[in-house]
């Protein structure tokens, strides 16, 4: 869960970086390239003016050339010789030229130019040589070697003219060819955050899916656990209540007969083995009610319920193990209240067991009656070491104990079923200040129409 | 001594029917034992009906449930469904009859079966 937000945010961030890089560097981008055009433009110029120039002492020759055939004379060997020099030096100008068009990456070109520049003058000295050798000018075209001079002066131009088309030898194709260019990093750059977006979108669905998968899963397996300990608990409780049912029994029938017979020690033995059985069932009970809390199947069947009988079972039970007590009663025990009694048995249980727990032994504990806007409150305290305000709420979290009391038996479900079963009957229950110990409260609605069961009961 | 009542005990779990049998019998009561519903209701048909039955709920051959059943049909004594059973309540108020729940204090048991046969007689 942690490394998988972790990754969904950097992949986020990567994504969002490399869409806002593309962002800045796209405009640039295309300033650069329109200014790298905007200089091959210019390198261009000056070569297209260097080749012209060339272009232009050769295409000066043939009118010289043509006089030359006429009436062949030194004076036109040297005009032609003169013109041919001039070109050589615009072929040396365009040398010079090289490393600027190879700078402004134009390499191609300018080789294409001197190899256009240099046939050019091929031409002209093979038909200068001619003319000298007293062949024609029209007769000049057909011989080999100038057929060949010609044949690769016209490849090379060819060339030039192609890489020409390319550039489309203009200022304005330039400007064209820079924003095709800026266009293509724009399509790219859409496209990549496109890319990015579609990935976000496809993790994020996957994640979705994933969780909502996980999560199904999860609720599946909470239910099949849910169900599974239920069962157990079910199972559990009923296959302990039969053999601790025997037990009972046992004990009780070797109770009486201890009984019967004055044998205090058997007596004992059996009324500590009846406790004991008692005491399972409690445990079972609750462990049965905390599954129902949590199956939400907890059904309350509430009546009147003598408070009296429900506190004395509760002492009773509690001094079976954890040995007598005084307990003094503030208040009067006479009182009915509206109640489960199985769920009222456990939580004046829990409570009594708290104080004789957490408080010295051979220490009194007091139980306080009295009312309640809410009912009845009673009161049970202890001379224990209390609980500190800050923890009286906590106490009620279900498996929660305190440091201080952890060396003490016990698993933290007595008060939190408690706290549960008490609300759910329409009462409370909870911690209040002391000045010594602990002051647990429960408050439980009170009973105020007659008892009409009990006088049943009189009447039969 | 034909004055004692005489109380049918269905239960499946040997130690637990002997025990309440031996109890019953110490209290003045006349105990028969039959371990599943089937035999329940054999020993009916042998004994006669009982003055109460004091029934398990969960058992083989035939459970605690269908043989109240068969006796609301039949003979009509009193029952009471004595349960470790987590249901044993919501069964037992569906078919009207006694609730005891597992384990138990044989006084409220005798308490119980008192209320049952006086309630019978009456």
């Amino acid at each position: 869960m942690e490394s998988g937000s972790l990754l969904r945010r950097v992949i986020a961030i990567t994504i969002g970086v490399a869409v806002l890089a593309t962002l800045i560097v796209l405009p640039e981008l295309g300033l650069r390239q329109i200014q790298s055009t905007d200089q091959q433009a210019h390198d261009l110029d000056v070569l297209l003016a260097a080749t012209n120039l060339a272009s232009s002492e050769v295409h000066a020759l043939t009118p010289i050339l043509r006089a030359h055939a006429e009436s062949p004379n030194s004076d036109v060997t040297a005009a032609v010789d003169a013109r041919i020099g001039r070109a050589r030096a615009s072929l040396a100008a365009l040398t010079d030229l090289r490393p600027l068009a190879e700078e402004s990456g134009l390499r191609p070109e300018i080789i294409a130019y001197m190899t256009v520049a240099s046939g050019y003058l091929d031409e002209v000295e093979i038909r200068r040589d001619l003319t000298l050798e007293g062949i024609p000018v029209a007769d000049q075209s057909n011989r080999p070697r100038y057929l060949r001079a010609q044949g690769e002066h016209e490849a090379a131009y060819q060339a030039l003219l192609n890489r020409i088309v390319n550039l489309n030898g203009t200022s304005e194709g330039h400007w064209e060819l820079a924003m095709t260019r800026a266009r293509q990093l724009q399509a790219l750059a859409i496209v990549i955050a496109l890319i990015g977006a579609g990935a976000v979108i496809v993790y994020e669905w996957r994640r979705v899916g994933t969780t909502f998968s996980i999560e199904r899963s999860r609720a599946e397996a909470a239910e099949r656990k849910a169900e599974h300990r239920g069962a157990i608990v079910n199972l559990a409780s009923h296959e302990l209540r039969n053999p601790l049912a025997i037990m009972s029994l046992s004990a009780q029938m070797m109770l009486e007969t201890a009984r019967s017979a004055g044998d205090n020690d058997m007596e004992l033995a059996a009324a500590d083995g009846l406790a004991a059985a008692r005491r399972s069932e409690a445990i079972v009970a609750e462990l049965l009610d905390l599954a129902r809390l949590d199956a939400d199947r907890l059904d309350l069947d509430s009546r009147p319920v003598d408070l009296q009988s429900m506190v004395d079972g509760a002492i009773e039970l509690t001094a079976s193990h954890r040995g007598p007590r005084p307990v003094v009663v503030a208040g009067t025990l006479q009182r009915t209240v509206v109640a489960d009694p199985g769920r009222l048995a456990i939580i004046v249980r829990n409570m009594v067991d708290n104080a004789f727990k957490y408080s010295p032994d051979g220490s009194p504990v007091e139980i306080v009656v009295h009312d309640d806007p809410a009912g009845v409150a009673i009161d049970v305290a202890d001379s224990g070491p209390g609980v500190a305000p800050e923890d009286r709420e906590r106490v009620f979290n279900r498996y929660e104990r305190l440091k201080p009391t952890r060396h003490i038996a016990g698993i933290g479900i007595g008060l939190h079923l408690s706290r549960e079963l008490a609300r759910r009957m329409g009462g409370d229950l909870g911690f209040r200040d002391a000045e010594q110990g602990a002051r647990l409260r429960l408050v439980i609605p009170e009973h105020t129409a007659p008892d009409e069961r009990q006088e049943v009961r009189k009447i039969a | 001594m034909p004055d004692r009542p005489t109380i049918l005990i269905v239960e499946d779990e040997l130690p637990l029917r002997r025990l309440m049998a031996m109890m019953l019998e110490r209290h003045g009561y006349r105990a028969i034992q039959a371990s599943n519903g089937l035999e329940g209701l054999e020993r009916v048909r042998e004994f006669g009906p009982p003055a109460a039955a004091l029934v398990d709920l969960m058992m083989p051959v035939m459970d605690g449930e269908a043989f109240a059943r068969a006796v609301q049909e039949s003979h009509g004594f009193p029952i009471i469904l004595v349960s470790a059973s987590p249901e044993a309540g919501e069964i037992s108020a569906a078919l009207g009859i006694d609730f005891l729940s597992k384990p138990y204090d044989f006084e409220v048991l005798i308490d119980r079966l008192r209320q049952a046969i006086g309630e019978a007689a009456a």
